[in-house]
């Protein structure tokens, strides 16, 4: 690296940051901009201010929004009974691309993890079951992956929750929690809300 | 199931090997340091996907390079191709196709390899003992090595949890102690599954054992029974000069280790456990009663991973009471068991993989032993001296193909 000048090399190293983009593609894709004119610079940065400076996060369900609210929780025609609980805010746009829920979501924003000091309250847990209760929610549907955190939040929640009455299943092909999992890496996530059972 | 070709690429101490075989088994003669082990190995690796000397997978490349091929062709069945970088991991195809996950491979050759380091099994620490039926369950059950790293990450998530209770009831982060219930359960289900298989594995090889026992021994009094993590007593931690303390007179009769167990609750002997609900339900109250000495210990004292199994000989334990003979053959016997486990399990006949063990054995032992086997399976047998082989002539074994190891090179001779 000590080939290129300071600026360069410090733009490679903040795309290497990213997700995804190694040492070879960062390099690439600078190269790439350095061609670009100024104008063309300065729409790209604009744009990158203006999505930090304009997303927020739905109070609600911590969804990406522009508002307070995002578009899903202010969309009247959504089931409001039912809640999905996912870790991110991908997981979101990867069910909604199914088109088969209707009803509302719930952004962990992250799973239980002691060894990375997470508990309940870091992934907003509390929240949720504040929610739970005061909605009525009659379903709680736990779309979370089936890691080791992700059986042990969804285990948690299942405790948590149960007290509410509420109805709680999971995403998934029939199995239950915290247990038989035995092949998880032959599930395909696809198999999707249709398919969910009671745990 | 026999190895008809074995190719190998910067393997090692060898730059470039090709040999074909038959049916019949294979001798490697050769000094040492010379290659023998690292030929065996190589097949072993085709089997398993690992070696069994060592977890780290560049020392398997040969110094002077940068990846090393394996190359095998399974009689009857495939052409199974492994490709060792340094940087990145491990590429497998199966008659030209890769694969991308790597169980897809593992097994295609069953193998069993028998090495002289099998006697820590029978003299050591209890995790060799772990680590010989994890291994025998990871060939004879495909989802053992799934139910174990997912156990040892949720062992890893109560473990650190431990450590963020300062003390009992003093929390840095009071929220995260409500998850404790949780990861508990959790891990116990997952622990019991291991005790479970690892149980019915004993189970299913305890007849076999004996019955080897005696055929080599002609001693009747043999056993092999698991150990619970929970049952051992406080000071009795399997090393050595704690569990010495016992009776003057060595150890003592089965009978009594097997009551002394209804009694004082000193062991839970796997012949109790009945019902695995019943396991879950102790398991888990046994984590309770333990929670003060983890939490001071910041560590899980109790599971899986603190269990043991004992052999014995004459109602002796075989660990502390054997002779060095009686260790070595009760070794043997134990990868026998795993042979024929493998071959019950699998509906296949393994390839074997004897380095040096023959020159560990008297020489009845080994005719008893060639006879056994007999020419029912393709053999690899290395040995530094030849002297070893020379006088089982008349034994059953019969070698198709004798080599001589030379540096990483390898010569046929007759
Ligand atoms: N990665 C490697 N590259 C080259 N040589 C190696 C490598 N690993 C081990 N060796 C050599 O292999 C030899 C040991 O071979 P081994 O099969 O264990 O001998 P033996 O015939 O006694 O069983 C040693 O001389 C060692 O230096
Ligand atoms: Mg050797
Ligand atoms: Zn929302």
């Amino acid at each position: 690296m000590t080939a290129y000048i300071k600026s360069v090399e410090k733009l490679i190293n903040e795309f290497r940051k990213l997700p995804g983009i190694g040492p070879k593609s960062a390099r690439r894709i600078v190269f790439y901009l350095l061609k670009l004119t100024r104008e063309e610079i300065l729409e790209f940065s604009k744009a990158l201010v203006e999505m930090k400076d304009k997303v927020r996060f739905c109070s609600i369900c911590f969804n990406l929004s522009e508002g307070e609210m995002c578009s899903i929780c202010s969309d009247a025609t959504r089931d409001r009974k039912k809640i999905c609980v996912v870790q991110n805010v991908s997981d979101v746009t990867v069910i909604e691309a199914t088109g088969e829920y209707k009803g509302l979501y719930y952004v962990l924003g992250g799973l239980l993890s002691p060894i990375e000091d997470i508990g309940p309250e870091e992934i907003r847990i509390p929240g949720l079951v504040k929610r739970v209760e005061s909605e009525g929610i009659e379903e709680v549907i736990l779309a979370l992956n089936p890691t080791v955190e992700g059986e042990g939040t969804a285990m948690y929640l299942k405790k948590v929750l149960q007290p509410t009455g509420t109805r709680i299943t999971r995403l998934a092909s029939g199995l239950p929690v915290g247990g038989d999992l035995e092949y998880v890496d032959e599930l395909t996530v696809g198999k999707a809300l249709s398919n969910r059972r009671e745990i | 199931m026999y190895l008809e070709k074995l190719e190998l690429r910067n393997y090692r101490n060898y730059e470039h090997v090709s040999l074909e075989f038959g049916s019949d088994s294979v001798l490697i003669l050769g000094d040492n340091g010379q290659g023998k082990t690292n030929l065996l190995e190589s097949i072993y690796f085709l089997s398993t996907g690992k070696s069994h000397r060592t977890q780290n997978q560049s020392e398997l490349i040969n110094w002077g390079a940068d990846y090393s091929i394996l190359r095998a062709v399974i009689k009857g069945s495939h052409l199974l191709e492994i490709e060792l970088r340094r940087d990145a991991g491990i590429k497998v195809r199966i008659d030209k196709t890769y694969q991308k996950r790597k169980k897809d491979f593992v097994f295609l050759l069953p193998a069993v390899i028998f090495s002289p380091d099998d006697l820590k099994v029978v003299k050591e620490s209890p995790s060799n003992r772990r680590d010989f039926l994890d291994e025998v369950l990871e060939k004879v059950d495909p989802a053992y090595a799934y139910t174990k790293s997912r156990y040892q990450k949720v062992l890893l998530q109560r473990n650190s949890l431990l450590k963020s209770l300062e003390n009992i009831g003093q929390l840095k982060n009071p929220g995260i102690a409500s998850t404790f219930e949780t990861w508990n359960e959790y891990l116990v289900n997952y622990g019991v599954k291991i005790i479970e298989k690892r149980v019915s594995l004993i189970r299913m090889i305890r007849d076999k054992f004996k019955e080897y026992i005696s055929y080599f021994f002609g001693i009747d009094k043999s056993d092999i029974i698991y150990l619970l993590s929970w049952g051992r007593e406080a000071g009795l931690d399997y090393q050595g000069e704690n569990y010495c303390n016992f009776p003057a007179d060595g150890g003592f009769e089965y009978g009594n280790f097997a009551s002394n167990s209804n009694s004082d609750s000193r062991y839970e002997l796997d012949k109790e456990i009945n019902e695995i609900k019943e396991i879950k339900e102790r398991y888990l109250s046994k984590l309770e009663e333990n929670l003060d000495k983890d939490l001071m210990l910041k560590t899980t004292s109790i599971g899986p991973h603190r269990d043991d199994f004992v052999i014995l000989l004459g109602g002796r334990d075989l660990r502390f009471f054997g002779s060095q003979g009686q260790q070595r053959i009760a070794t043997l016997s134990l990868k026998l068991c795993e042979v024929f486990l493998v071959e019950e399990k699998t509906s296949r006949t393994p390839v074997l993989l004897l380095d040096d063990v023959l020159s560990e054995l008297d020489l009845e032992r080994k005719k008893l032993l060639m006879e056994m086997m007999g020419h029912r399976f393709q053999t690899f047998v290395t040995t530094a001296n030849i002297n070893s082989i020379e006088d089982l002539k008349d034994a059953k074994m019969r070698f198709g193909k004798k080599y001589m190891v030379k540096n990483g090179n390898v010569y046929q001779w007759d």
